[in-house]
């Protein structure tokens, strides 16, 4: 039996344990209240989202959290659920009450904490976990009811820093969060921009309240809805002599860096075996560039694997001793980097620690002290002179190479497209702090595509497409290779080159896949039967683009609200085809050429001695634009478009 | 699978772990040179890791009136790539928390020059996964240290079951990588009256004839990797498996074994459906100018469908809330007009006998899942029903009662299926009722105006008959308007960058009638403006689509789950200024027993328009599954619908030639 399943049978089990009750005030007051604006387009909507946090000067932090939505949909009844979650050894959901509300208020069911089932968030590549949460699903909740819960934490103070999304994906009602401090404290917030909060502060209770919050749109190429950007972030700082009792609140990010250089310090010390492995993976070559970056692609080799303990304890910032790491086999991103870092300095290569969020480059907020923005760690390296790839920049430190070495399909030199451009850490006791990771060009990053074919007078094509990608274009061409067999890939190729209503016999494959040099190349010899089509008896269609983007996307139409985060691309193609004999090209489209700050698109055609050349060069910076520029997007993205459409029109001599 | 009724009883036993003898942890069985020296997998070259050797020894006991199993597990697994070594280093075994302990887990990891890496006890971890007040699930974590391509990785363990989850037993013989050799030893529980049966599916395996030391083994060698593809059987009718079940029945023979439930099932039936005086009555009346025996069927199917009130989710209180009382058999369900799904079979069948046609009762199988064997001799897999009528000296079978469709119409999953006809003297397996192409059409007729652009825009109306009716249906229940428009515009986005606005439903509330929908279309940039033309595909709804089968080899056979046809009329008014180029459509497709396509192309009077008219249509006489050597065929003859949707047209400017 899956987990899953699992997990489903024990869920079933909450039904029998509802049973009525009366619902709080705060409860009646929320499922009282209208519906925020944009409630008719969704599935349900919030009446009521409150986190209230009571700071003690000594003992556990209290949070009391309370949510309220109205289901409006059959799609929103699988909202009507809850999961509280906590870290095992360091927090507890002391109280947990969940209520479902029939359209008149009367409550259909009560669930408590005897009633939820305990979970566990190990991931498939966890080998331990402390973080768990306690799971409640309503049992038949229907549209139209309310759904609600009040669930308080208490939790050892490692962080004095509280960071609360205001928008989310449902229109929300009212939101607030409110925050009580010890005497001695201050509450310190950044707020984000555009958002109005009305702001409180009585005593030793500081507040925030916004209504009719409406929701953050689902579009495409969004960056992350919940970024702390977006979010209310809140510090407690000291007024006075400091004092550790709440937690850890920064000022700056050099003070963030110190805290995490002390945390991480003595986990990296040499040992022989880390000596004699870094010498071993290092090999026989003097030259120090190709020294790292052997000993880089060794510990990206080593298998994934994270193993969390002590969470509470900031221990899920610190990476386990290096030694023990070389000795298993197996870590995680912060394990791999530390190990790094320790088989370089035994080397006598100095190298650094850099957290950064992987998979939204516009993610961390430089404005937000906080260790919490990060979700991946790897290293910042300081390379000898004769180093030519990209690099970071720190006043105190210089110039440092960054490395991902949890990425065993990007090349040393080279950086996972989604960190490139976005903040990282740099951590070091005295010259740490925020610095922007490099952004690597489209040369780099570049795919050359050449097809040279044959069109016969049936329609048919024979073709000889060749394909050489580097950077994180190779990098893309090798995750889809390695993560199929054989037999799947040839299925994704015969896929991709089939034109629409087309088919296609892949007659031999060839790849080449330089894992160390970041190239990847592709070569393939295929039929296509109906490449072209006739049109009525004599006359011949086809459309040349033959290769377009495996992921091709099409912008919709219509209002945008988010930014949009553009996915870096830039391919060269040509198109080489001989024409089938006795046929001459009557039209071919017109050469197109677009250009604007966000990328270009230059298509030129030829037509000499019976043979059709087509040239096509598309490149899509990789910028996070305002939604007013959306217009400008389409234009871009409908420009290649319109050249994937373009066709070629053959009739008898 | 539920528990034999014996062991259901033996519920009140203790749960006690079986006592285990301390013994010395084993030898790990002897690798051979040529196992560390591969490169390779010897069954698939293609393959990321190999399962050399999968032993599972399973010994079953009662203890103390509770049942439990010991069983352990070695597997040799021999990497040959990163993926393979990303993949196999860290294992994970689930179980529940209850009923099943773990012991004796160990690992190791032998590189290629043979040197051996045993796995640290650190490298285990065990945790809780979900847990409630009653119950929950337990996950042992491990990593096996250093695993590179080139690894032979080692792991057992074992397991401690007891309760009544080892009565019925799912043991794979197959896994996502290739397997060279897989065993199974099994010792049964020894308790009078009790029988282990043992089916193997899909597979060639070589059972033991006698046993040792108490042990049957079966043995499978050379199993390929377990792949799913598009368009194939359900996983567990292409899987190799083993089910292991003990039963209380001490029939070993398949047919007395049928007989036995055939006859018990006939009794019960003739009893609840024998007709009362009102019953006759009313299906006289119902089969009163009748032209045949399928017609009078036909009455009485719909006068059931009409008239009687079924409470679908069935139960006393559900019952009770439609103001029905639970009843015991047809005249009783029949006087109060209403009743369970069941009440309701029954009701028909009594009303068929009334009206002097013969009835019976069907055990029916599933299809969704596995195809049914008379040799998997349970019950439990025949868990639906249908009533057979004889109508012109063969029997027929009949589901009027279900909730979209027609009354002469199945369930999918239950048309075409091997299932029992319950009789007191010739029980027996029949073949039930299947569909035919045309009981299930999904129609498109669209009204587009062609923009000199290449734009089309229109109007759109779709209708989901017969088995689509109740798949439409099923994905609409419970969706608001914005979610099913939503749903409905996104079925037919195959066409390209399809804008729909406007949506509408039809026939929402006449649930067995056809479903249709329209709305408002537009396809920007459909057809492709050229200089001197425009180029049109007129199979709007089809001349995009992807191929359907690209694979030029292929494991699995190609599987439908019902016939069906599709049925587009699609209608484009030409743009002033530009002209029709002569044209014709395309010719037809037929592929006797299979599928066919046919289409016309015809212009208005006043050339101002064109009308396109496709029909595809697959699975005559119930023919959903295409054997493995006939997927040549298969893919030729998609691809030559797929051809023919790629028809195009050329406009030109009225006032040149081209």
């Amino acid at each position: 039996m899956s987990p899953r399943a699992g997990l489903a049978l024990v869920l079933s089990l909450v039904a029998a344990c509802a049973h009525a009750a009366t619902a709080p005030a705060w409860l009646l007051e929320a499922a009282s209240r209208p519906l925020p604006p944009g409630s008719d387009r969704a599935e349900a909507a919030l009446l009521h989202m409150e986190r209230i946090v009571t700071v003690p000067a000594r003992g556990r932090i209290q949070t009391r959290s309370r949510l309220a939505l109205r289901i409006l949909s059959h799609e929103g009844e699988d909202l009507a659920s809850l999961e509280a979650p906590y870290v095992r050894g360091s927090s507890e959901v002391k109280d947990l009450h969940a209520w479902l509300l029939a359209g008149n208020g009367a409550v259909v069911a009560h669930l408590e904490r005897k009633d939820a089932i305990d979970v566990s968030d190990l991931s498939a590549e966890q080998l331990y976990s402390e973080i768990r949460h306690l799971a409640i699903e309503a049992p038949g909740a229907k549209s139209g009811q309310t759904w609600a819960y009040e669930v308080v934490y208490e939790e050892d103070p490692l962080l004095a820093q509280w960071s609360a999304p205001i928008r989310h994906t449902l229109p929300c009602a009212w939101w607030r969060f409110s925050i009580e401090l010890p005497p001695g404290f201050e509450a310190h917030a950044q707020v984000p921009e555009g958002d109005t909060l009305a702001a409180d502060h009585q005593g030793a209770v500081w507040s925030w309240e916004a209504h009719n919050v409406p929701a953050i749109p689902r579009e495409d190429l969004a960056p992350s809805g919940d970024n702390p950007a977006g979010s209310l972030n809140v510090q407690a700082f000291a007024t006075g002599a400091a004092r550790s009792g709440v937690g850890q609140a920064f000022r700056s990010w050099p003070e963030l860096s110190k805290w995490l250089a002390d945390l991480v310090r003595s986990q990296a010390a040499l040992t022989p075996d880390i000596t004699a492995q870094a010498h071993e993976a290092a090999g026989d070559t003097r030259d120090t560039v190709e020294r790292i970056g052997a000993i880089g692609r060794y510990v990206q080799r080593l298998n994934y694997v994270s193993h969390d303990e002590r969470i509470g304890e900031g221990w899920g910032f610190r990476p386990h001793d290096a030694a023990a790491v070389l000795a298993a086999g197996y870590g995680d991103c912060k394990d791999k980097a530390n190990l790094l870092r320790a088989m370089l300095a035994a080397e006598g290569v100095q190298a650094w620690l850099l957290p950064v969020f992987s998979g939204d480059r516009d993610r961390v907020d430089s404005t937000w002290c906080s260790p919490g923005q990060f979700n991946h760690c790897i290293t910042a390296i300081r390379m000898p002179a004769n180093y030519r790839g990209p690099t970071i920049r720190s006043d105190a430190l210089g110039a440092l190479a960054v490395f991902d070495p949890t990425d065993p399909l990007t090349a040393f030199g080279d950086l996972p497209r989604d960190e490139q451009g976005s903040w990282g850490l740099l951590v070091d006791e005295r010259a740490g702090g925020l610095v922007r990771l490099p952004e690597i060009g489209p040369a780099q990053n570049q795919m050359t595509r050449f097809v040279d074919a044959s069109l016969d007078s049936t329609g048919q094509l024979h073709a000889k497409l060749t394909e050489h990608s580097v950077g994180q274009t190779a990098r893309a061409e090798r995750e889809e290779r390695r993560s199929r067999r054989e037999a799947e890939y040839r299925q994704l190729l015969e896929k991709w080159l089939a034109t629409p209503g087309g088919t296609v016999e892949l007659l031999a494959v060839q790849v080449a896949d330089d894992s160390v040099r970041g190239r990847f190349d592709l070569e393939a010899r295929y039929i296509a039967p109906r490449f072209a089509r006739f049109v009525g008896d004599r006359t011949l269609m086809f459309r040349p683009a033959v290769t377009h983007a495996r992921d091709s996307w099409v912008p919709a139409d219509g209002a945008r609200q988010s930014p949009i985060a553009l996915p870096s691309s830039s391919v060269a193609e040509t198109l080489v085809v001989r024409l089938p004999d006795g046929f001459r090209v009557d039209e071919s489209p017109a050469d197109l050429k677009f250009s604007s700050d966000l990328g270009r698109l230059d298509v030129t055609w030829a037509v000499e001695g019976g043979t059709l050349t087509m040239t096509r060069r598309w490149e899509v910076r990789p910028l996070t634009v305002p939604a007013s520029r959306w217009r400008d997007v389409r234009a871009l993205f409908s420009a290649y478009r319109e050249s994937n459409a373009a066709a070629v029109v053959l009739v008898p001599q | 699978m539920r528990p034999p009724g014996w062991l259901r009883l033996a519920a009140c036993g203790l749960w006690l772990v079986v006592p285990r003898a301390s013994r010395a942890a084993p030898d790990w069985p002897n690798i051979v040179p040529s196992e560390l020296a591969a490169t390779h997998a010897s069954i698939d070259p293609d393959a990321d890791a190999e399962a050399m050797l999968w032993t599972v020894r399973i010994t079953d006991a009662i203890r103390d009136n509770e049942p439990s199993s010991v069983r352990e597990y070695y597997f040799r697994i021999k990497v040959f790539t990163a993926e393979g070594a990303r993949h196999w280093a860290k294992q994970t075994i689930d179980r529940s928390s209850t009923d099943v302990s773990i012991r004796d887990l160990a690992a190791r990891t032998i590189a290629p020059d043979g040197s051996v890496r045993v796995m640290d006890r650190k490298a285990i971890s065990e945790e809780i996964l979900v847990k409630s007040a009653k119950r929950g699930m337990r996950r042992t974590s491990f990593v096996l240290p250093g695993v590179q391509p080139g690894c032979i990785l080692e792991y057992r363990y074992t397991e401690y079951w007891t309760g009544y989850d080892i009565t019925a037993s799912f043991l794979p013989l197959q896994l996502d990588i290739p397997v060279r050799r897989v065993e199974y030893r099994v010792r049964p529980l020894v308790a009078e009256g009790v029988n282990l049966q043992q089916l193997t599916f899909h597979t060639h395996v070589r059972p033991s004839d006698r046993e040792q030391d108490g042990y049957f083994a079966t043995v499978a060698d050379n199993q390929p990797a377990f792949v799913e593809e598009p368009d194939m059987p359900p996983p567990l009718q292409q899987q190799g498996f083993i089910l292991l079940f003990y039963t209380n029945d001490a029939s070993r023979d398949a047919r007395t074994f049928w007989k036995r439930v055939g006859q018990d099932k006939a009794e019960w039936f003739d009893a609840a459906t024998r007709p009362d005086k009102g019953l006759r009555e009313d299906a006289s009346r119902f089969v009163a100018g009748a032209g045949d025996d399928r017609d009078k069927v036909r009455r009485i199917a719909e006068h059931v469908q009409n008239e009687f009130q079924i409470v679908r989710s069935g139960g006393k209180d559900s019952l009770a809330a439609h103001h029905l009382h639970e009843i015991k058999d047809a005249r009783a369900a029949w006087r109060q007009h209403g009743g369970s799904i069941e009440d309701a079979e029954l009701a028909f069948a009594a009303l068929v006998r009334a009206s002097g046609l013969d009835a019976r009762w069907v055990m029916a199988p599933t299809r969704s899942e596995l195809f049914f064997d008379p040799n998997m001799i349970s019950e439990n897999f025949l868990d639906s029903y249908q009533v057979a009528v004889r109508l012109g000296g063969r029997w027929t079978t009949f589901d009027p009662v279900t909730e979209f469709l027609p009354w002469d119409m199945l369930l999918w999953r239950e048309e075409a299926t091997t299932a029992l006809l319950c009789d007191k003297d010739s029980t027996g397996f029949i073949e039930t009722s299947w569909s035919q192409p045309e009981q299930s059409v999904l129609g498109r007729r669209a009204s587009l105006e062609l923009q000199p652009d290449g734009t089309l825009e229109g109007t759109l109306r779709v209708t989901c008959g017969g088995h689509y009716n109740a798949e439409t249906r099923e994905a609409l229940r419970g969706l608001n308007g914005a979610e099913a428009d939503s749903l409905l515009a996104g079925s037919e986005s195959s066409a390209g960058v399809l804008d729909t606005k406007d949506v509408s439903i039809a026939n929402l509330d006449r649930p067995r009638e056809p479903l249709q929908w329209n709305a408002h279309i537009t396809l920007p940039g459909f057809a492709t403006v050229t200089g001197k033309r425009i180029l049109l595909e007129p199979s709007v709804f089809r001349a995009r689509e992807k191929p359907r089968f690209t694979a030029s080899r292929r494991t699995h056979p190609v599987y439908f789950a019902h016939p069906w046809t599709e049925l587009d009329t699609v209608v484009i008014r030409i743009p002033d200024g530009w002209r029709l180029e002569p044209s014709a459509a395309p010719q037809p497709v037929i592929a006797e027993g299979a599928g066919d396509y046919v289409s016309s192309l015809t212009t208005s009077d006043d050339s101002r328009s064109l009308t396109f008219v496709r029909r595809q249509r697959i699975g005559f006489d119930g023919a959903v599954l295409f054997p493995l050597d006939s997927y040549p065929g298969v893919k030729q003859l998609f691809e030559k619908f797929q051809e023919r949707d790629g028809f195009t047209v050329a406009f030109s400017r009225a006032s040149t030639s081209p």
